[in-house]
């Protein structure tokens, strides 16, 4: 038995002897004390194997197909895209769509572009009904956006300014140093305007689906 | 050297310090299996023992099946049980938030821990609501109530099992609840920023998003986070741990008509999300009870550490914790039929409070909060650095076989000439890191000794290499704007490097890219630090899912930890697939060019390097010098501080640092832009300018270099 370890260990470290080829640096943090766990495990066969993964036959929790729901690259070739507004990171406004609702659809509003599991999207009409919307390169989707819009940098100062000028605070986070605004749906681009025009960094933000327990 | 090597391999490998005592690493399976669970454990207090606590495998793993069709190994576990029984160290004072689907907080085993005043509830879209509000989940959210079982499940209570941290309080957040049309106007922002607030000392997040996307989020989501870590818990910030996600193999369909399949295939990685790309947070990945990683858990070099999170319960045993109380509601009731003991009719479970069938990163987390949550009654000034040091230095780097140490692409996606990733790498400074095990699986009693032990404020200030001006939270290390062509299907790929200055002790390295490529799930990224440490922060033909990698794309990477920063770093992009491949709506054209880059340090420097003043920064030379053969002219910005600064020095060399062209010459401090005059250079050969700062007392800072090639 004991042979057997020495033999393991010595290829082990002619192995890693070959492998070290890095410049040794000075170790500065306390050495890390190491216990290595048994060197005869056996592969794991799962990353070998290209068949199917283990979770799609055992599990209650298999993994749902997920339908990727994504704007099509010719739709979106279509997309007026308005770089003058600050949007939620990887996002950009659309100025020719908007959105509703699946409930308050109606078929005179126009062809559906893209549909989530809330919202439809169609070319903008000029019905005020439709939500304005932004677009992300990145994963293909839409969204309608919020009508609640942020300041940054809002120091306590920056909040009493805007609290003063008659806009409604939604929330305030001093860590984060951001400022909400509560306005409407109808309203948020021409508050976004205003608080623009009077100095402040405003941003919009885009409704999308929460996070998910995993 | 070469000696020093091999006592130092020895005594990784040949003689190690396990639990106090030196002890040689036991070869032997030491495999038992059969019953769920068996024997009785001791009780660890005077109360009475908690009847499912033996059957739990993450407590104490005897090889128990934990109610599914196959037992565990044994002795593969956290050794939470010693710090239980033996140190009596159950979380005491320690103040946890559960930010998850809400909470069954009337729960029999889990109420006496709630913190009653302080749970939240953001289903409501005013503010003022969230606060104090009841937890209480619907009926199928039994997500949370699981999670915050595994951490604070009361002990010894004579019911149930038990938390990691059974002393510990909690309050549950219900924050994870569905998207549906009740709410087409809200700010999630808001809700996150909100939830990472308040006096907790442990903030356990078991979510994400999908795994198949590539994730942005708001900046402010990082700054939140930076202030939580370091004002909360009066200034030594409160932790934050997230779990990575269950994505190893997952997959999509791009077609939404049912007569056409175009599945696509994922391989997953916790860098597909910004959120998880913070060095704030504790990325956990899990492992099963064979102590192997689970078959879900997604792999990525943000990863911390790992911990127990099973396979599902049916074959191989998965998590025993609380679920939402009573057979109508919860997963115990909505999986009845795959496990017997979920059914109600089982005497261990007969109201259906529990479950063996939860899974995921999502327990693995928990499960490292409540060891947070014990070091923490250990050494409550820990700050959350020290935290994060003492669990890379004390977990146990699992399934480590150097003769055995590559891995195959999961789906079969290789490349031929190509290593997808190797298991396990030791990087410089001897920490052992893995993309699925971060610094490995936690050990509680090692984690909780050290604490203990542990001299507070030790660690050096934390700092970040952010320029000074004109804008000081941009990245200072940039590649500037670069177009190299990645080659398709080419195990070569293209390489990249970036000089840093700044010689700090690494606690974690952050990445910005920018590329137009058309399918970044076909690329690898590698990096290389100085020391010649090699990480890769995305592997091959992930498949997930992007139009590009194409805004500054944030990743991040542990491996480095405890390396210097001093040098060249490297960056290789690696496309795993041709140019034109059936994936999207038929065929999708894959190419493109990498066009920036970035690189963040974290850090601190060491005590032998305080006394040094700090490098210039924004080292430049004009697009118009390039070819300058005798005179070229350069500027840069000032050190942080000039209290101490003496003057700057430049020297010219055939290599980084070198001044072997022209030798080291003062330039004074008033003048941050010159011209270097009297240069013979040879064409087409490259230069090095260097620049230094020295203090009154002659200490040297490290150098900034600026290369270029003279082109007659």
């Amino acid at each position: 038995m004991k042979k057997y370890f020495f033999l393991t260990l010595s290829l082990a470290v002619i192995y890693l002897a070959l492998k070290e080829q890095g410049p040794v640096v000075e170790t500065e943090f306390p050495a890390p004390v190491r216990k290595i766990a048994s060197q005869a495990t056996p592969p794991t066969p799962k990353k070998e194997t290209v068949l199917l993964p283990a979770k799609q036959n055992t599990s209650y929790k298999q993994v749902e197909r997920k339908v990727r729901e994504r704007v099509s690259p010719r739709t979106a070739e279509d997309f007026q895209q308005d770089p003058s507004y600050k949007l939620t990171r990887g996002h950009v406004f659309i100025s020719n769509v908007g959105a509703i609702p699946k409930e308050n659809y109606k078929s005179t509003m126009g062809e559906i572009l893209y549909q989530d599991s809330v919202f439809v999207f169609v070319r903008s009409n000029g019905d005020k009904a439709l939500l304005p919307v932004a677009y992300s390169p990145s994963t293909g989707k839409l969204h309608p956006i919020s009508s609640i819009l942020h300041v940054d940098n809002a120091t306590e100062s920056v909040r009493s300014e805007v609290k003063g000028l008659g806009f409604q605070e939604y929330y305030y986070s001093p860590g984060a140093k951001l400022l909400s605004v509560q306005s409407t749906q109808t309203e948020v681009l021409e508050v976004y305007s205003d608080l623009k025009d009077r100095g402040f960094e405003v941003q919009l933000e885009v409704v999308r689906p929460h996070q998910q327990g995993i | 050297m070469r000696i020093g090597f091999f006592i130092v391999m020895f005594l990784a490998f040949g003689c190690v310090k396990d639990e106090g005592n030196i002890t040689k690493p036991n070869f032997g399976s030491g495999e038992t299996s059969g019953s769920s669970g068996g024997s009785t454990t001791g009780n660890a207090s005077t109360g009475t023992e908690d009847p499912l606590a033996t059957y739990a495998w993450h407590l104490e793993n005897r090889g128990q099946s934990s109610f599914s069709g196959s037992g565990g190994k044994a002795g593969e576990d956290i050794k939470v049980k010693t710090v239980h029984s033996s140190l009596n160290i159950k979380g005491k004072n320690v103040r946890i938030a559960v930010s998850d689907t809400g909470v069954d907080i009337d729960h029999a085993d889990l109420s006496g821990n709630t913190l009653s005043t302080e749970h939240r509830n953001y289903v409501f879209t005013q503010p003022s609501r969230w606060a104090g509000a009841s937890p209480y989940p619907s009926d199928g959210e039994a997500h949370g109530t699981a999670t915050s079982g595994l951490i604070a499940a009361i002990g010894w209570n004579g019911i149930g099992s038990r938390g990691i941290a059974p002393s510990a309080k909690f309050a549950g957040f219900r924050y994870i609840f569905e998207y549906s049309s009740s709410e087409t106007d809200a700010s999630m922002l808001a809700r996150e920023l909100d939830q990472m607030s308040g006096s907790f000392d442990v903030f356990n997040y078991s979510y994400g998003y999908s795994g198949t996307d590539f994730i942005n989020v708001d900046p402010k989501i990082f700054t939140q986070l930076e202030y939580g870590a370091t004002t909360q818990r009066s200034g030594k910030g409160s932790i934050y741990v997230q779990s990575a996600g269950n994505s190893y193999t997952d997959y999509y369909d791009l077609c939404s008509g049912p007569a056409i399949s175009c599945e696509m295939k994922v391989s997953g990685n916790s860098n597909s999300s910004e959120d998880q790309a913070s060095p704030h947070k504790i990325l956990v990945g899990a492992v099963n009870a064979l102590g192997l990683s689970s078959s879900y858990s997604t792999p990525g070099s943000g990863l911390w550490v790992s911990a127990p999170g099973g396979e599902f319960g049916i074959d191989e045993p998965a998590m025993i914790t609380t679920d939402i109380a009573g057979c109508s509601s919860g997963d115990s009731y909505r999986n009845y039929n795959y496990s017997y003991f979920n059914f109600g009719s089982h005497a261990l479970n007969p109201y259906c409070d529990y479950t063996s069938l939860f899974n995921g990163t999502s327990s693995a987390a928990p499960v490292v909060s409540g060891v947070v949550a014990l070091m923490l009654e250990a050494n409550p000034n820990l700050n959350w650095r020290e935290i994060k040091h003492i669990l890379a230095l004390t977990s146990d780097p699992i399934d480590y076989d150097p003769l055995n140490n590559s891995i195959a692409h999961p789906w079969g996606f290789n490349l031929l000439n190509y290593v997808y990733d190797y298991k396990w790498t030791r990087n410089a400074a001897g920490f052992y890191f893995s993309n699925w095990y971060g610094f490995g699986r936690v050990n509680a009693l090692r984690a909780v000794q050290t604490a203990q032990a542990f001299a507070t404020n030790s660690l050096g200030t934390y700092e970040k290499t952010l320029n000074t001006v004109p804008n000081p939270d941009q990245w200072y290390y940039d590649s500037g704007a670069i177009n190299l062509a990645i080659p398709d299907e080419d195990a070569n790929g293209v390489e990249d490097r970036i000089w840093v200055g700044h010689n700090f002790l690494i606690e974690a390295i952050q990445i910005q890219i920018t590329t137009n490529h058309t399918w970044p799930g076909d690329l690898a990224v590698h990096l290389v630090s100085p020391s010649g440490t090699e990480s890769r922060l995305l592997n091959t033909n992930s498949n997930i899912y992007s139009l590009g990698l194409n805004a500054n794309t944030l990743l991040l990477s542990n491996a480095f930890y405890g390396e210097r920063s001093l040098g060249y770093w490297r960056i290789k992009i690696v496309d795993g697939s041709s140019a034109i491949t059936t994936k999207d709506d038929g065929t999708i054209t894959g190419t493109g060019s990498l066009l920036n880059w970035k690189i963040l340090v974290h850090g601190h420097q060491s005590s032998s390097d305080l006394l040094k003043p700090y490098p210039v920064t924004m080292l430049s030379m004009p697009s118009g010098s390039t070819s300058a053969t005798t005179s070229p002219v350069f500027s840069f910005a000032d050190t942080i501080s000039k209290s101490n600064l003496n003057r700057y020095e430049v020297a010219v060399g055939t290599t980084p640092g070198g001044s072997d062209t022209k030798a080291w010459y003062s330039i004074g401090t008033a003048n941050t832009t010159l011209q270097v005059t009297g240069l013979t250079l040879e064409d087409a050969k490259t230069y090095y300018l260097s620049v230094r700062a020295v203090s009154n007392q002659g200490y040297s800072s490290t150098v900034q270099v600026k290369s270029w090639v003279p082109d007659y």
